[in-house]
């Protein structure tokens, strides 16, 4: 007996409130507001940027009401959409000058830390996290965040970021490795002689 | 040359456990306070009846689409307000777009004769 695919709570979500279910969308915001906004703060770093940038992926959800078609997964669709909104976001701020450096993740609200030593360290790597995924081509860092943080599988990777095969996506993320060992060197652990 | 058929499928092997576990280390940032008022109040422009309203009045689509864009930047500047009528959405706005100095004036013009009544 055939049985139809399963489809994704979000999935399910989007296609509720195109149909007029206004609360499937506030149920849906709530799922994925923290994603967004955890993916635009790692994308951009400067806290203001990121929430703009966050508030307006948000906008652009809602707005898709009348056009959303259901022909890929729900939050590789949404990655998508925020991938191609912070790497415009960041050229149109580089280009302004005013905001993507390195220097501008100072001021992300970490979460506390009970011990202040470890605390202090904890914030020491978090600070050199952030400016080495800085410091990479915007398609790479968004495959390290896509992977690393969002729980990607290299298909999604290579689907989010528009890329012809699994392999391009692959290498992005093994040429970032390269320059994260670099950029984070005294963090990690000495190789054996 | 490392070409991507020699590379392993899975992430954590990409990128090397040492690494993997490092990045790890790096916690999320909170969410902002304010964060959903704000968002709700960039919604309120987005609402069809805003829209079909203002349009029906000659408001283009690129000036709601920069409407809303203007109210979701500065009412992240500020404290959230909960406007008490459409028409005080849409002078707040509206007052908003002109501190932003977006190039909207037309369409300000437009929105502002509105009673801010639904259709």
């Amino acid at each position: 007996m055939y049985e139809a695919p399963p489809i994704d709570p979000e999935q399910h979500l989007m296609l509720r409130f195109q149909a007029g279910d206004e609360a499937a969308f506030a149920q849906l915001y709530q799922r994925i507001r923290g994603m967004v906004w955890r993916f635009s703060a790692r994308m951009l770093g400067d806290p203001e940027a990121a929430e703009e940038a966050a508030q307006d992926i948000l906008l652009r959800v809602f707005r898709a009401r009348g056009s959303y078609q259901p022909t890929a997964r729900f939050r590789t669709w949404l990655f998508r959409i925020a991938t191609n909104h912070c790497i415009n976001e960041r050229q149109r701020a580089w280009r302004r000058r005013e905001v993507g450096t390195p220097e501008g993740t100072a001021g992300l609200a970490l979460p506390d830390h009970q011990d202040p030593a470890s605390a202090s360290e904890a914030a020491a790597l978090a600070r050199a996290i952030q400016r080495a995924l800085a410091a990479l081509p915007p398609q790479q860092r968004a495959a390290v965040v896509l992977a690393r943080y969002e729980g990607c599988s290299m298909e999604q990777v290579a689907e989010a970021l528009d890329l012809p095969s699994v392999g391009a996506a692959k290498l992005l993320l093994h040429r970032a490795r390269r320059a994260l060992e670099e950029q984070l060197r005294p963090f990690l652990p000495q190789e054996a002689p | 040359m490392t070409g991507p058929e020699n590379l392993p499928d899975d992430p954590r092997d990409l990128l090397g456990a040492s690494l993997w576990d490092r990045l790890g280390q790096s916690p999320p940032p909170d969410l902002p306070a304010g964060f959903d008022a704000r968002f709700q109040a960039a919604l309120g422009v987005q609402r069809p009846w805003y829209r079909q309203h203002a349009r029906a009045l000659g408001a283009s689509a690129v000036g709601l689409a920069a409407l809303a864009a203007a109210a979701a930047v500065m009412l992240r500047s500020q404290p959230p307000v909960a406007p008490a009528t459409p028409a005080d959405d849409l002078t707040l706005v509206a007052d908003l777009a002109l501190v932003e100095n977006l190039d909207l004036l037309e369409d300000l013009d437009v929105l502002l004769v509105w009673d801010g009544t639904a259709p």
